[in-house]
Formats: C-alpha cells, structure tokens, sequence
C-alpha cells in the first residue's frame, strides 16, 4: 500500500514536472475566433481597399480602440492617439500645431483622420508613411509626439491585465512574447479605418436627391466645381475634388513665399522625395467636417474660413512651384460667403459621433 | 607535376567538348510563347526635340519663356495591328522628368511579351474612348489609373485626358503668368492607324520609344498657340482650346523601336 502511494506521488510530479510550458499558458484558454467586420462606405466613395495582412475583425476593431485612445503609448502615460485626434474636431485637435508629451511643438498641425482609410498616396502632411499600418508606428516614436520607444510599450503591453487577451482575440497570439508593434499598428489601423464619413451630410444627401441646397450654398457648389458660366470658377474643386473632397495629392498652395525652391522653411513633400520641385508641397487635407477643423493649413496659420476664401481669392504668396492653379480669383464678399455656405454643408456630425469609434475608456 | 598538368588540360578539353555538345543538342524550347518578343514601352517629353524638364524655362516665342509644372495625359489605348498591348497609360511626367539625365532617359512604363513577332500598323489614341470614359474613379483599385480622383472632373462627367500647366513669362516685363489646360469630354478623344513595319526581336527586349514633343501640341502650322489671350481651359462647354490642344498632341507623337 505504502509503495504504491509513493508510486502515484512519483508520478503525479514527473506529470507536473514535465508538462508542457504552454499547456498552462492561460492565453490558450482564450478562444481565438475573430469575427470579420465589414466597414460600410457611402455611395460613390473610392473602393476600400484593406491589407490582406490585416483584415478587419471586431476583435482588431476592439483592440485598436483601446490603444488609440490609451495614454499607455506614450512616455509618461499622459498623451494617447487621440489627445491630437479628437472626435468632436473630427480627429484634429483644435490646436495650430499640437503640443507633445514633453511640451515641445510638432511643426506642423494635426490632420483629420475622417477617411483616412483611402489616403492611398501616402500619410502625414508630407505622405512619409505609405500606409495607415506604417503610419501608426511613427508617432509612439516622435519627441514632439509620445517621445516613447516600441520595445517599452510593448513591455507595457505585456504586464497589462487586459492587453495580452486582447492581443490574442485579436491575433492568435499564443504568447506574450508575440505581442509586438506590428500587431499594435495593425490593430489601430483596422480601428481607424472605422473614422469614415456617413453618406448623411447635406451634401451628400443633395446628390442623392433627399434635400435640396439653398440658393447661396448652391452657388457656391457652382463656383465650387466650376459648374457654370454664369459664375466664377473658384478653383477649388481642383484638389478638393469629390467624393473625398481631397484628392490626396501634394500641392503648394501658396502660403508661403520663398524666393528659391531651398527658401521654404518647412519643405514638406520635398523632404519625402528628394525632389527639388516638391518642396513646399503638403497632402491637400479633406474638406469634409472642414467646420470643425480650424485652424487650418499646415502650420495651423489661418483661423477662419473667410481668412482660407480670403486666401485663395487673392492668389496666395509667390514662389517657383506655386501651383498654376493658385492664382487670383475676383469674387464677390456675397460669393465668399457662398463658398463657405456650401462648404458648411459638407459637415457630417454622424460620422464624427459614431459610437463605435468614441472612447472606450 | 608536369602529368598533373597535361591531366587537367586533359579534362578540361573534355568538359569543354561535353559541354559544347550538350548545347548543341538541346532543342531551343519555344512552346507556350517562351521565345516571344518583349516589348518594353517608354514615354519621353520633349520640347523643340530637347527632353523637358518639369520646372525648367524654354524660349515659347520671341517675348515668352514657357516652363511647366504639371504635365500628364492619358494614352488609350496602344495596338499594335490588332493586338492589344494596353487599354490605358496615364503618361505622368510632373514627378518624372526632374532633370535633364531622367528626361532623357524616359519612363518605363509597360514592359511585357507579346505575341506577336512583326507588325505593319500601330493604333493609339489620346483621352478615353467612350467606353472608359463612361467609368469613374471607384470603378477601380488604387493601382489602376483610373482611380484617380483628381483626373476625374464630374462637372464634365469624364475624366481629365490632359493637364498642361505652368508658367509664361515676358522677358521684356519679367512679368509671369500661370496657365492651367485641361481638356476631356468625349468629343476630346482622339484616334489615329500608321503604319509601322517592324520586326521584333524575338526572347529579347524590344524597347518601344512613345515621345511626345509638347512643342507641337502648342503649335500648328507654324503658329503658336496665343496663351496669353488663353491662359486656363478648364471650364464647362469651351471646347475649342480642347479640341485644339488633343488634336495637337495627337500628332505630337512619334514611335521609335530601337
């Protein structure tokens, strides 16, 4: 009886001694079966095109929502995505150029995320990131951001009660140590992906015939896209082309002067290409929610809408790649107001207070 | 030491004669189009039969320096006796011809077989024929050229064939103007057959040179185009610069295979 006790205690430790390390890793207990998510885009827009490396599922949706919006990103726990990305400035953050962990100034302002799902040209005002994926690393690194580094937030990531479960509905992650920046990105992609118009804007909802435009936003449509003679063309439509009302390429616009294409003090695109000729160019950022984005341009350097129509109509500020299509528009202080008019109809509160992309926390 | 020697030249006339033989037996396998032809297709921009460079100043008329700043159009589509070879190249030169070495290197822009080992004729238009046309931006994936947005104007309901701009400066003023020309709309589109007796190459690339001289494309019969009393085309209805500017750049164009 004695021997046969000891027998059973024998064995009973040589199991629990030898039992393989990850059959007790209680992250395997967690099922792994994501959900996929189809994000509705409204009538007319661009395809959405989605990583095949990263499709969107609820469980990534989730993930990233929580990170965007977690201060855990940044160096002293203070700043998260959305500090310069808020929602009710239609993810800007009100500010001409947004301050980081440190209190230092970024030089340029904080850009819309409304659609930015199809910012295929590139990210940024100066389109350094290819992709949202690409883009999402760049900021948890920047000193005048989050001033964090990756391995550390990673680290954080792994002590956190709640990050390992959600890495692994998520990813299949079968261990902490697969928690990486990669996956992080990826996640906060498929959740920005989500900031994406409703279709429920004025303008929107006029194309679709449901409402009509009043006389002065319709004038400034016309004037808008040049659709008639019987006003002037106002140049606009040209980079803030519908649907996006940006056509995600890089212009410079004129608002700065520079004798010589080395004289811009902030060189934006150029910095990106190399390319002489595409110094001063910036991304043309979208219209859309234009009403809560201000202030506006890069550098943050014009308050209102009228100071922007102001702007434009006066053919903006010399230099050698100024864009051809920046150049003096004689319009009426009623066709101005026009203008404007019409650009309040591309306000989409919906989009900006989905539930879905708002604060988890 | 002398045996080694005389041993490896031994071998090596061997191996070479082995080797020699080998090849001489083996059959060239030319099934399923493996020796076709490639033909690789590279658009230059050219101005007075110089390369253009995107930013730089050229003599327009005795007072005016022309210099452009954006220079694309779209070529639709390219057949070579009744082969295919594209439906569409949007020919983009703004970021392309930075410098003189690049301009006159030229871009690649297609370079594929074809199934084809001779041609008497070449086809090409510039704009869009009806059909595409007829489509628009979210028709297409974000690699396509078509799904550009900002080559689509949907005041016109078509896209943009062609945008010529930049600036003209008056050398006795100093004074510089911009001038923007768009052109679209179906009645834009334009479509030419030459001849074109070639052979081509076959299991070898055949480079297609597609040049395009932009000082023909403001200019007809020996006259310049007056840009200062026409300095933007990008309205509604005014189709008579549009016209003029797509039928020039038909012409503009000629075919080298080298």
């Amino acid at each position: 009886m004695g021997r046969t006790i000891y027998l059973w205690l024998l064995i009973t430790i040589v199991f629990t001694y030898c039992k393989p390390k990850e059959d007790v890793n209680p992250l395997l207990d967690i099922p792994y079966n994501p959900t996929s998510y189809q994000i509705v885009v409204p009538p007319r827009f661009p395809i959405l095109e989605i990583p095949t490396d990263n499709p969107t599922t609820v469980e990534g949706i989730d993930l990233g929502r929580r990170l965007f919006y977690d201060p855990i990103l940044s160096k002293d726990s203070s700043m998260s995505c959305s500090s310069c990305h808020l929602s009710e400035f239609s993810f800007t953050d009100g500010k001409a150029k947004s301050l980081g962990v440190d209190g230092l100034s970024g030089k340029r302002s904080s850009m819309s995320l409304l659609d930015v799902a199809f910012s295929y040209k590139g990210l940024f005002w100066d389109g350094r990131a290819k992709n949202m994926e690409e883009q999402a690393l760049m900021p948890v690194m920047d000193p005048v951001e989050l001033h964090e580094t990756w391995p550390n937030v990673v680290e954080k990531f792994k002590r956190h009660k709640d990050y390992p479960t959600l890495f692994r509905k998520a990813f299949g992650i079968k261990s902490i140590d697969q928690i990486t920046e990669k996956l992080a990105t990826k996640a906060i992609a498929q959740f920005e992906r989500l900031i994406i118009s409703s279709g429920k804007s004025k303008y929107d909802r006029f194309l679709r015939g449901e409402v009509l435009l009043d006389d002065d936003e319709l004038d400034g449509f016309d004037m808008f896209f040049n659709n008639t003679f019987s006003l002037p063309d106002a140049q606009c439509g040209h980079c803030h082309n519908a649907p996006l009302f940006t056509t995600n390429d890089y212009f410079n616009n004129g608002l700065t002067s520079a004798a010589t294409l080395n004289d811009f003090v902030d060189k934006g695109r150029g910095i990106v290409t190399g390319i002489a000729l595409d110094n001063g160019k910036f991304r043309v950022p979208t219209l859309r929610n234009i009403v809560f984005t201000a202030p506006y341009m890069h550098d943050g350097s014009i308050l209102t809408l009228e100071e922007v129509v102001e702007h434009y109509s006066r053919g903006g500020h010399p230099s050698i790649n100024k864009d051809p299509l920046i150049t003096q528009v004689v319009l009426t202080s009623r066709q101005k107001q026009q203008l404007i008019k019409f650009l309040h109809t591309l306000t989409d509160t919906a989009a900006i207070n989905n539930p879905a992309i708002q604060n988890p926390f | 030491m002398k045996n080694n020697l005389i041993i490896a030249v031994f071998f090596g006339i061997v191996l070479s004669l082995n080797s020699f033989s080998c090849n001489k037996d083996k059959d060239v396998d030319c099934s399923d189009g493996k020796c076709n032809p490639v033909i690789k297709v590279k658009s230059k921009l050219k101005f007075d039969g110089l390369p253009l460079v995107i930013g730089d100043s050229y003599a327009f008329n005795d007072t005016l320096e022309i210099r452009f700043l954006r220079v694309n159009y779209m070529f639709s589509p390219l057949i070579l006796d009744d082969s295919i070879i594209s439906d569409v190249f949007h020919f983009d030169f703004t970021s392309k011809n930075i410098d003189k070495t690049k301009a006159e290197l030229g871009t690649t822009i297609f370079e594929n077989k074809i199934n084809k080992s001779s041609s008497v004729s070449l086809s090409y238009g510039v704009g869009l024929p009806q059909k595409l046309n007829n489509s628009r931006p979210e028709d297409f994936l974000s690699s396509h050229p078509l799904s550009n947005q900002s080559l689509y104007w949907a005041s016109w309901g078509s896209y943009i064939f062609a945008q010529f701009e930049g600036y003209v400066k008056n050398k006795r003023t100093g004074e510089e103007l911009s001038f923007t020309y768009h052109t679209g709309g179906n009645e834009s589109y334009k479509f030419k057959k030459i001849p074109f007796l070639k052979n081509f190459q076959p299991s070898t690339t055949n480079t297609l040179n597609i040049n395009c001289d932009v000082r023909k494309v403001f200019s007809r019969d020996g006259i310049n185009f007056d840009i200062m009393a026409n300095l933007q085309n990008h309205a509604t209805g005014s189709t008579a610069v549009s016209q003029y500017i797509m039928e020039n750049l038909l012409n503009a164009h000629e075919f080298i295979l080298e």
